[in-house]
């Protein structure tokens, strides 16, 4: 998945106010229009000090707002931290408005803001696999077809996993699910 | 009797007494050994209340020199210009360029990142291991200050919110003070109509302990409770008066109590100052 990354801490190492906020993501919505279908934002927070909840809302969680509510479908986003505790406030800004969002970090991954139980477990197990289908996902959590279909449904409206198009062997069609991130945390 | 400590604690007292005679209050501070940020913050804005009341405040100035210079160095007459009556004429402002202690006036959303900065960059001077509280005491302030021009005058209303910041530095802690004299929390508060009907102690608590704001967008609100919380984590103490109420937390205990009204939202933030050594 081809990517592009914007570093905040251009904006200064401090960051706060809704009116900065709102002028970051002006910017950061310019770059995603100017993503093809299938490639990916990574927000790189390196280097900032304070990322305050009301400049992670306006710049961050109205972002994932949008793309959530059906807004340049099959781009994503992503951000990077190298300290956990810089997310906390655009974590919960992002659990306040019911959206969720990937954070790479030095060792790993995490999801930020609210995420259903039975989403995350799926999520999880997606991550780990790299990719799957309805009917391998079903088998794996004990689940029907259906409700992994569902499952796959939601995690992409978030955002989360990319579900691709592809013909069946046999005939029809079918969707493959595919992480944004590499099981290592990877983007 | 004329106050030895004007501070957070004691202002409600000395405002009670002043109010008697407002807005030509006599403020006696002859025989003050100690005002604090809060304390002469406040002071700021209730002489610009009796000054636009049509009234002049009249000042007995500290004895102490040391206190006289600090009320002056702060700001207070730069803030009040020719419109107090004083005793005696004050001395010349001397301004400190590696200090954050003077009175900061905040109007417009766009100062708010340089101002904070500036303060950032101070502390960080001063306390090279307190990264973790610098950025604690930052995040607390872009959100106090925003909180004023967002929320202090909401309707755009013949009123003057007349924002202050300032930070001071103890030999145990760190004080950040953020104020100003606009609607207050209830006044705010009560514009969302689920709020409408709450009153002023109920309002304070809605928002420092729920996350209440006049705002229905979820994504906005909640900054004076996240404070709070941020604060309790840092074994910090939180002073938030509005209106006739007041809260106040230290440690994991807060409480809510009655004191002379006065219009805004007044808060100070205390950090221990063990804290910034890492």
């Amino acid at each position: 998945m081809e990517r592009k990354t914007v570093y905040l801490n251009r904006f200064g190492r401090r960051l706060g106010t809704r009116e900065e906020g709102a002028r970051v993501r002006e910017i950061l919505w310019q770059v995603l229009e100017s993503l093809s279908p299938g490639e990916k934002l990574v927000v790189n927070l390196g280097g900032l000090e304070v990322l305050s909840g009301s400049f992670a809302d306006e710049a961050l969680a109205k972002v994932v707002e949008q793309l959530k509510n059906g807004e340049l479908p099959d781009r994503y986003l992503l951000v990077k931290a190298e300290e956990e505790e810089l997310l906390e406030d655009l974590s919960e800004r992002l659990a306040r408005r019911g959206l969720a969002l990937f954070a790479l970090l030095k060792d790993g991954w995490r999801i930020l803001g609210r995420l259903p139980a039975y989403l995350e477990e799926t999520l999880q197990w997606i991550v780990q696999h790299e990719e799957t289908t309805s009917p391998e996902l079903a088998q794996a959590l004990s689940i029907s077809v259906k409700n992994a279909s569902t499952r796959l449904a939601e995690l992409q409206k978030l955002r989360l996993i990319e579900l691709v198009r592809e013909s069946r062997p046999v005939g029809g069609i079918q969707y493959r699910a595919r992480a944004v991130i590499s099981s290592k945390g990877k983007d | 009797m004329p106050p030895r400590k004007l501070t957070v604690w004691r202002i409600n007292q000395a405002l009670s007494e002043w109010e008697q005679a407002f807005p030509y209050p006599l403020i006696d501070l002859a025989a003050c050994q100690v005002i604090d940020a809060f304390a002469l913050a406040f002071l700021t804005l209730y002489m610009r209340r009796c000054i636009e009341a049509g009234g002049q405040p009249r000042i007995l100035l500290p004895q102490r020199e040391d206190v006289l210079n600090q009320l002056v160095n702060m700001g207070l007459f730069r803030l009040l210009g020719q419109k107090v009556w004083t005793d005696r004429p004050p001395p010349e402002e001397k301004l400190e360029e590696a200090s954050c202690r003077a009175l900061l006036r905040v109007e417009e959303e766009r100062e708010i990142g340089s101002l904070v900065e500036r303060v950032s960059e101070i502390l960080e001077s001063r306390f090279p291991l307190g990264k973790r509280s610098i950025n604690v005491l930052t995040m607390a302030m872009v959100e106090l200050l925003q909180n004023i021009l967002h929320h202090a005058n909401p309707l755009g209303q013949d009123i003057h919110p007349y924002g202050l910041a300032a930070v001071e530095e103890y030999s145990d802690h760190i004080h950040l003070v953020v104020m100003d004299k606009g609607v207050g929390l209830r006044g705010s508060l009560a514009l969302n109509p689920r709020y409408r009907e709450l009153d002023e102690s109920q309002a304070l608590e809605a928002v420092l302990v729920e996350g209440a704001s006049r705002f229905e967008d979820p994504g906005r609100g909640g900054a004076l409770r996240r404070i709070r919380e941020v604060i309790q984590a840092n074994e910090g103490r939180l002073f938030v008066r509005s209106g006739g109420v007041a809260f106040w937390q230290a440690e994991v205990e807060w409480s809510v109590g009655e004191v002379h009204p006065f219009p805004g939202v007044q808060v100070s933030v205390q950090l221990p100052r063990a804290l910034f050594f890492g």
